[in-house]
C-alpha cells in the first residue's frame, strides 16, 4: 500500500517549496481529470488567487501540442510569504473544486501529503 | 432533481414550454448543440435563450464566426420582442472570431475564446457557427481534440455554453463535438402536406431527464414557442365527488339518471344537421344559468355563428354569461399548440363544462389517426384531472341507420356515448336519441324521440310499439 493512503504526521508546511506542492496539485488533478481540465481549474484557481497570492500569479499554463504544460517562473522568493500565499492558493483551489464538482475530489487530493498539510495550515490559520 | 434526488443546478432558458420539456433547462455549464438545418430557428432559440438570461442579470458573449456577421445577427434579432437593446454591450457582448479563425484556424480561434472567456469570466458563451469552426479542422481527431479542450475549459470557468451549427442527424453520430456535448437540441423544419412545420427533439441531456421524442415550434414575434409532445405533460388526477352535471336538456338528464358525472368526457354522435351542436349549447349554457363557465371549442362555425343560432333556440351564450367561443380553423391546427392553448384558456376562465365541435372536423387538421387518438387522450385525462365536463361531438356520413360507433378509439376513451339519429316514421323525418353508454353510472336504455324548436331541445316520450327505430326505418311491432 502507498504511504499516500496511511495518514502520517502532518508536514513542515514551511518547507513545501511552490513547485512541490503545484507538482501535486497537477499530478493529482490530472490522473483524475485529464490535463485539459487540469489546466483549465489551475488557469482559474490563479486567477482567483491573483490579488491575494501575487507571488504565484506568474505561474504560466499553456498548451503544448496535444498537451498542456506549467511553468513556475525561477524568481518566486523561498520565504515565509510565499509560504502563505501557498496556503491561500491550495484553500482557493480546493474551494472552486468544490464549487464545481463537490467534495470527491477534493478529499482525493487530500490524500497526498504535501497537500493535505497545506490544507490542514489553512484550516488552522481560518480557525485561529 | 437527479435520480440520486440531489438538485443539479440550471439555466433556464426562459421558454417555458423549453423548460418543462428539459424538466427545468439545461444543467449549468453544461455544453449543449444547438443544431439544425439553415432557417431551422437555432440563433433565434440561443438569443432568446441569452437575453432571457442577461435580463435577470447573468453576462454573456456570442462569438460569431463565419455564418451571420454580427450586424445581420442584430439587425434580425431587433425585432423579437425578447431583444432588448440597453442588455446590448453591457451584458451580452457580440465578438467575431472569423477574423483569427481565417488567420490561425480552429485552434488559433479557439484559444482566443478561452482568453477573452477569463478576462471577461461571462456565464453563458455561445459559438455560431461552431461547424464552420469543425469544417476549417485539418482532421477528425483535431476537432475532438480543440472541442474536448474547450468544453472542458468553459465548464471548469463555470460557462454554460451553445454550440451552434448547420449540422445534420448523420452528423450526430459521427462529429466528435456530440461525444463531448452533454446536451443535444435538434431543430428541423419539414413540408407536411401544405403546411411548413418546425420540429425539436432534444438528443442528448447529461445529468437531467427529459421528455423525449418530437416536440413542434414556432417562431413569431414573441421569439421560440415549444409546444410539448401530447401526452408529455402529466396532469394530477381530481378526486371527482361524482357529482352530475345536467345537460339542461328537458327529458335527457331523466335518461341519465340526473345528467353527465363531472370530468368525464361524452360522445354525441350523429348525421349533420340531427342537432348535436344544439345539445353542445344547452349544455354550456345550462351550466352558464348556474354560473359555471364554460368554453365552445368550434372547428366548424365561427363564435358569431354560435351565438345566433344559440339565440334563436333561446340559450344566452355571450361572453357577460360566462361563455368563451373560440373558433380553430381545421386546417391551421396543431395538436399541442392548441393543448397550450386549451391549458391556458382553462386556466384563465376557470370553465368546468367543454364543448368541442366537431372531434371529426378536428380530425382534419391533425396529421395522423394515432396523433388524433393521443391529442383526444390527453384532452379526456387533462379535463378529468381538472373536474371539467367535457362534451364532444362527432359526425357520422350515414343519414340513417346505426352507422359506425365513433372509431374504436374514441368510444373507448370517452366515458359516455350519446347517439342522436334520424328516423323515418310515416313518410315523417323524425329524431332519436339513445344512451350507449354512461361509464360509473347507469342510464335509460331506451330510444326516445326529440325535437328543436325556438323553445331549444327537448327529449320527449320512446318510439312506443316501433321497433327497428336504430335502423332509421321502423315498423310497428307485430
Amino acid at each position: 500500500m502507498s504511504d499516500r493512503n496511511v495518514d502520517q504526521p502532518g508536514q513542515d508546511v514551511s518547507r513545501i517549496t511552490v513547485a512541490e506542492a503545484f507538482r501535486a496539485l497537477w499530478d493529482g488533478l490530472r490522473n483524475t481529470m485529464g490535463s485539459a481540465p487540469t489546466a483549465a481549474l489551475l488557469r482559474r484557481a490563479i486567477a482567483i488567487s491573483r490579488d491575494c497570492c501575487p507571488h504565484l500569479a506568474e505561474i504560466s499554463i499553456e498548451r503544448a501540442g496535444r498537451d498542456y504544460l506549467y511553468r513556475i517562473p525561477d524568481d518566486i522568493p523561498r520565504n515565509e510569504e510565499t509560504c502563505a500565499q501557498l496556503v491561500r492558493f491550495v484553500a482557493n483551489t480546493m474551494s472552486l473544486l468544490a464549487e464545481l464538482m463537490g467534495s470527491v475530489l477534493v478529499r482525493h487530493l487530500e490524500r497526498d501529503p504535501t497537500i493535505r498539510a497545506l490544507m490542514q495550515s489553512g484550516r488552522g490559520k481560518q480557525h485561529g | 432533481m437527479d435520480s440520486t434526488g440531489r438538485d443539479i443546478e440550471r439555466l433556464r432558458t426562459g421558454i417555458r414550454s423549453v423548460d418543462d420539456i428539459l424538466h427545468g433547462g439545461i444543467p449549468k455549464y453544461a455544453v449543449t448543440m444547438v443544431c439544425g438545418g439553415p432557417g431551422s430557428g437555432k440563433t433565434v432559440f440561443t438569443l432568446q435563450t441569452i437575453f432571457n438570461n442577461a435580463r435577470q442579470g447573468a453576462r454573456a458573449i456570442y462569438f460569431t464566426t463565419l455564418s451571420e456577421p454580427a450586424p445581420k445577427l442584430l439587425r434580425y434579432t431587433r425585432q423579437f420582442e425578447f431583444f432588448d437593446e440597453a442588455l446590448v454591450d453591457d451584458r451580452i457582448k457580440f465578438m467575431d472570431i472569423g477574423t483569427s479563425l481565417r488567420a490561425g484556424g480552429p485552434q488559433h480561434a479557439l484559444e482566443e475564446v478561452t482568453r477573452i472567456v477569463e478576462e471577461e469570466q461571462p456565464n453563458i458563451v455561445a459559438i455560431d457557427s461552431f461547424k464552420a469552426i469543425h469544417d476549417l479542422a485539418p482532421d477528425i481527431e483535431s476537432a475532438r481534440l480543440f472541442t474536448y479542450d474547450l468544453a472542458a475549459h468553459l465548464g471548469i470557468w463555470s460557462v454554460t455554453t451553445f454550440l451552434v451549427g448547420e449540422y445534420t442527424l448523420q452528423d450526430i453520430a459521427t462529429s466528435p463535438e456530440f461525444a463531448v456535448a452533454d446536451a443535444i437540441i435538434f431543430l428541423s423544419q419539414e413540408l407536411e402536406r401544405l403546411r411548413g412545420l418546425r420540429e425539436m427533439q432534444i438528443m442528448k441531456l447529461r445529468g437531467s431527464g427529459f421528455n423525449a421524442g418530437r416536440h413542434f415550434f414556432e417562431i413569431t414575434g414573441k421569439g421560440f414557442e415549444a409546444f410539448p409532445r401530447v401526452g408529455t405533460v402529466e396532469e394530477e388526477e381530481h378526486v371527482v365527488e361524482r357529482k352530475r352535471v345536467p345537460t339542461g336538456v328537458p327529458g335527457l338528464d331523466e335518461m341519465l339518471h340526473g345528467g353527465l358525472l363531472e370530468g368525464s368526457a361524452t360522445v354525441v354522435e350523429g348525421a349533420t344537421g340531427v342537432g348535436k351542436t344544439i345539445l353542445g349549447m344547452s349544455f354550456v349554457a345550462n351550466g352558464a344559468e348556474m354560473g359555471e363557465k364554460g368554453i365552445i371549442f368550434g372547428f366548424e362555425e365561427r363564435p358569431a355563428q354560435i351565438r345566433e343560432i344559440a339565440r334563436g333556440l333561446g340559450l344566452d351564450l355571450s361572453e357577460e354569461n360566462g361563455v368563451r367561443i373560440e373558433f380553430i380553423n381545421p386546417v391551421e391546427m396543431l395538436g399541442p399548440r392548441w393543448l397550450a392553448r386549451v391549458r391556458d384558456l382553462l386556466a384563465e376562465t376557470g370553465a368546468t363544462r367543454v364543448v368541442i365541435d366537431s372531434v371529426s372536423s378536428m380530425r382534419h387538421g391533425m396529421l395522423t389517426e394515432e396523433l388524433f387518438l393521443d391529442l383526444i387522450y390527453t384532452l379526456v385525462k387533462m379535463f378529468r384531472s381538472k373536474g371539467v365536463t367535457l362534451l364532444m361531438t362527432q359526425e357520422i356520413h350515414e343519414l340513417m341507420g346505426s352507422g359506425v360507433v365513433s372509431g374504436v378509439g374514441l368510444s373507448s376513451i370517452s366515458d359516455n356515448i350519446i347517439i342522436m339519429r334520424y328516423v323515418e316514421v310515416e313518410s315523417r323525418l323524425d329524431r332519436a336519441i339513445a344512451i350507449l353508454k354512461t361509464r360509473g353510472s347507469g342510464h335509460e336504455t331506451e330510444l326516445r324521440r326529440y325535437s328543436i324548436s325556438a323553445e331549444g331541445m327537448r327529449v320527449h316520450e320512446t318510439f312506443g310499439e316501433m321497433c327497428g327505430v336504430i335502423s332509421g326505418v321502423p315498423t310497428r311491432a307485430e
